[in-house]
C-alpha cells in the first residue's frame, strides 16, 4: 500500500472516500480547487492522461467528473461537490506526471464554483481521511 | 469470499525496504512498483529495462523438477513442442494443452545434461493446477515431480546492460553464450545458480534460479553491481507493459484453457509432427477448419487513447472483438493492447479499428502478430 502523508496535505483540504481533495481558492471566493490525494496518485502509478470535463459544465456531488489513466489502469474521477466547472488545469495535458509529483499543487485538476456549501459536510478532514484509509471511522 | 493466505517470496522484506508497493497477485504478495523519487514508478522502471537494466523478483513463478528415466517421455506427452529436439542446456518455450487443445499453461522447459532431469518454469497462478494435471497424467512414467518453488527464488535481470551487470558477479565464461540457453551450478555472488538467458521483457537478460536463503544476498549484489548502469528494482506494473510491448502472451489474457495455440499465434511452439501429445487430436481438427478468431495487437495514436481489458473493438461500426490486455506503452507514448478479432481475417497489420469504452471511442491500428517492440540484436 502507498501512504497518505498527512504532513504534505494542505490543512484546509477536504477529502472524498474516492480520494479526491477539494480546498477553497484563496483568491476567488466560492471557487474550489480539486485534485486527487497523494495516496490515490501512489495507487495509480504513473498518471499518463487526465480526461477532464468541459468548462461551464454542471457537476453533481459524487457524480463522475472525468477519468484518470495510468499505465496500467483507468479510474474515474468524482466531483467532491456540486457546482460548475470554472477552470481545468491545462498543464496536465502536457505533463500528467504533475499528478504524481505534486498532487496538491501543480497536479490540481479543476476548479469548481460551488453551489451549496453545506455539501462540504459530506467530506472528510485530512485527519478523518487518514483514519478512513486505516480502515477506521468513515467520517 | 474466503481470505486466502498469501505467500511471500524470500525477498518480501527487501521489497518493503526499497519502497515497493506490494499487492496480491496470483496468490502471492508481489511488488507492483517501487517508489522512484516521487514518480509513479511504472514508466521509470520500463525505461530502465529498455535503456539500461532492471531487476525483478519473479519468485512467484512455479519451479518444478522432473526426475527419472521417464522424465523426457513424460514431458513430451504433456507439452506441444517435441522436447527430444531440444539440446541439453537449451531452454524451450512451449504450452501444455488440455484434450480440447486449449492452453492449460505456457512454460519453459529446461533439459539438463543429466538425461533423467528436466526443469520447468510455470505460471504462479497455474502452479497448483499444473501440478495436479501432471500428477494425473503420471501413469506408468518413471518420473518424480518435485515442486521446488517455495525453497528457491527466481530473480530476473533484464535490459541491454543485464549481462554486463551479471559479469561483475560471475566469470563471463560461465554465462550461457546464447539466448534461450542456460547453465547450472554457476556461482553468482557466492550462491549456486541456474543462469538462464530468458525473460519476459523483450530485452537481453537472464533469470537466476537460486536457493531461497541466497536470494537477499544475490539481489543486493545485483543492485550494487548495477548501480553504474542505473539499475532499478522493477515491479509487476513495468513487467506487464514490457511484455505487452514485446508481444508476449499472459495466461488468462492472450492464452487460456479455452484458447487454442493457433488462434493465439503460437503455432511455432507446437511440433505437429510429434506422434503423440495431449491435445494433438484436437489441434489436427482445429487446423483442418477455418479459424474463427485470431489474436491481434492494437496501437493507438495518443496517450489519451489507451485500450483496457474488456473494451469493445469495432470494425465498420460492427463489434469484432474485445480487448484482453491494454496498457500505456512507456516506450512509444501511445496506448497498446491485444484482443481476438472475429472473423479472423480482420487480424491483419494495417487494418483500422475503433475501440470503445463507455462514452470513450478512439481509433487504433491493427498489428499482427502483436509485437510492438523488437530489440536490436547486437
Amino acid at each position: 500500500m502507498t501512504e497518505f502523508d498527512l504532513a504534505k496535505c494542505p490543512p484546509d483540504a477536504l477529502m472524498t472516500k474516492t480520494h479526491e481533495w477539494i480546498r477553497p481558492d484563496p483568491d476567488q471566493p466560492g471557487i474550489y480547487q480539486v485534485g486527487v490525494t497523494d495516496f490515490a496518485a501512489g495507487e495509480l502509478g504513473d498518471v499518463v492522461f487526465v480526461d477532464l470535463p468541459d468548462l461551464e459544465k454542471d457537476v453533481t456531488q459524487f457524480g463522475k467528473l472525468g477519468e484518470i489513466e495510468s499505465v496500467k489502469a483507468v479510474s474515474d474521477l468524482f466531483a467532491p461537490v456540486s457546482g460548475r466547472v470554472s477552470a481545468v488545469n491545462q498543464a496536465l495535458a502536457e505533463s500528467p506526471e504533475l499528478v504524481n509529483q505534486d498532487p496538491y499543487g501543480g497536479g490540481w485538476m479543476l476548479r469548481i464554483e460551488i453551489t451549496d456549501l453545506r455539501e462540504l459536510a459530506n467530506l472528510m478532514t485530512p485527519q478523518s481521511y487518514a483514519e478512513f484509509l486505516r480502515g477506521g471511522v468513515e467520517h | 469470499m474466503a481470505v486466502e493466505e498469501l505467500r511471500r517470496t524470500p525477498l518480501y522484506e527487501v521489497h518493503k525496504t526499497l519502497g515497493g508497493q506490494v499487492v496480491p497477485f496470483a496468490g502471492w504478495e508481489m511488488p507492483l512498483r517501487y517508489r522512484q523519487d516521487g514518480r509513479g514508478g511504472d514508466v521509470a522502471e520500463n525505461r530502465a529495462v529498455r535503456e539500461g537494466v532492471g531487476l525483478f523478483d519473479v519468485s512467484h513463478m512455479g519451479r518444478v523438477h522432473l526426475w527419472g528415466s521417464g522424465a523426457l517421455s513424460f514431458i513430451n506427452q504433456l507439452v506441444a513442442f517435441d522436447i527430444r529436439r531440444v539440446s541439453p542446456h537449451q531452454a524451450r518455450y512451449t504450452v501444455m494443452l488440455n484434450e480440447k487443445g486449449g492452453i492449460i499453461d505456457d512454460l519453459i522447459v529446461y533439459p539438463f545434461a543429466d538425461p533423467n532431469h528436466i526443469g520447468l518454469v510455470i505460471n504462479a497462478g497455474n502452479r497448483e493446477g499444473d501440478l495436479a494435471w501432471m500428477r494425473a497424467h503420471q501413469d506408468s512414467f518413471n518420473v518424480e515431480i518435485e515442486d521446488e518453488t517455495v525453497e528457491t527464488a527466481l530473480i530476473a535481470v533484464q535490459g541491454p546492460e543485464a549481462l554486463a551487470v551479471l559479469s561483475k558477479l560471475t566469470p563471463p565464461s560461465f554465462i550461457p553464450p546464447n539466448y534461450y540457453h542456460f547453465a547450472d551450478g554457476v556461482m553468482v555472488a557466492g550462491a549456486k545458480a541456474l543462469v538462464s538467458r530468458t525473460g519476459y521483457t523483450g530485452e537481453e537478460g537472464v533469470e537466476l534460479w537460486i536457493q531461497a536463503g541466497a536470494a537477499e544476498t544475490v539481489w543486493q549484489s545485483l543492485l550494487l553491481a548495477g548501480k553504474d548502469f542505473g539499475i532499478l528494482p522493477c515491479g509487476l506494473g513495468s513487467r506487464d507493459s514490457l511484455r505487452t510491448e514485446a508481444g508476449y502472451a499472459l495466461h488468462g489474457h492472450e492464452i487460456s484453457p479455452t484458447i487454442d495455440p493457433f488462434e493465439a499465434g503460437l503455432g511455432w511452439v507446437i511440433s505437429m509432427d510429434k506422434e503423440e501429445f495431449i491435445g494433438r487430436e484436437a489441434l489436427l481438427e482445429i487446423r483442418s477448419q477455418e479459424p474463427l478468431r485470431r489474436l491481434a495487437g492494437f496501437r493507438t495514436f495518443g496517450r489519451n487513447a489507451i485500450p483496457r481489458q474488456g473494451d469493445m473493438v469495432l470494425f465498420d461500426d460492427e463489434v469484432v472483438g474485445t480487448v484482453v490486455s491494454g496498457v500505456f506503452s512507456p516506450t512509444f507514448g501511445v496506448g497498446i493492447g491485444t484482443g481476438f478479432l472475429m472473423p479472423a481475417g480482420l487480424a491483419r497489420t494495417g487494418n483500422e479499428v475503433e475501440i470503445i469504452r463507455g462514452a470513450k471511442r478512439f481509433e487504433a491500428e491493427v498489428v499482427v502478430p502483436p509485437r510492438f517492440y523488437r530489440r536490436e540484436k547486437s
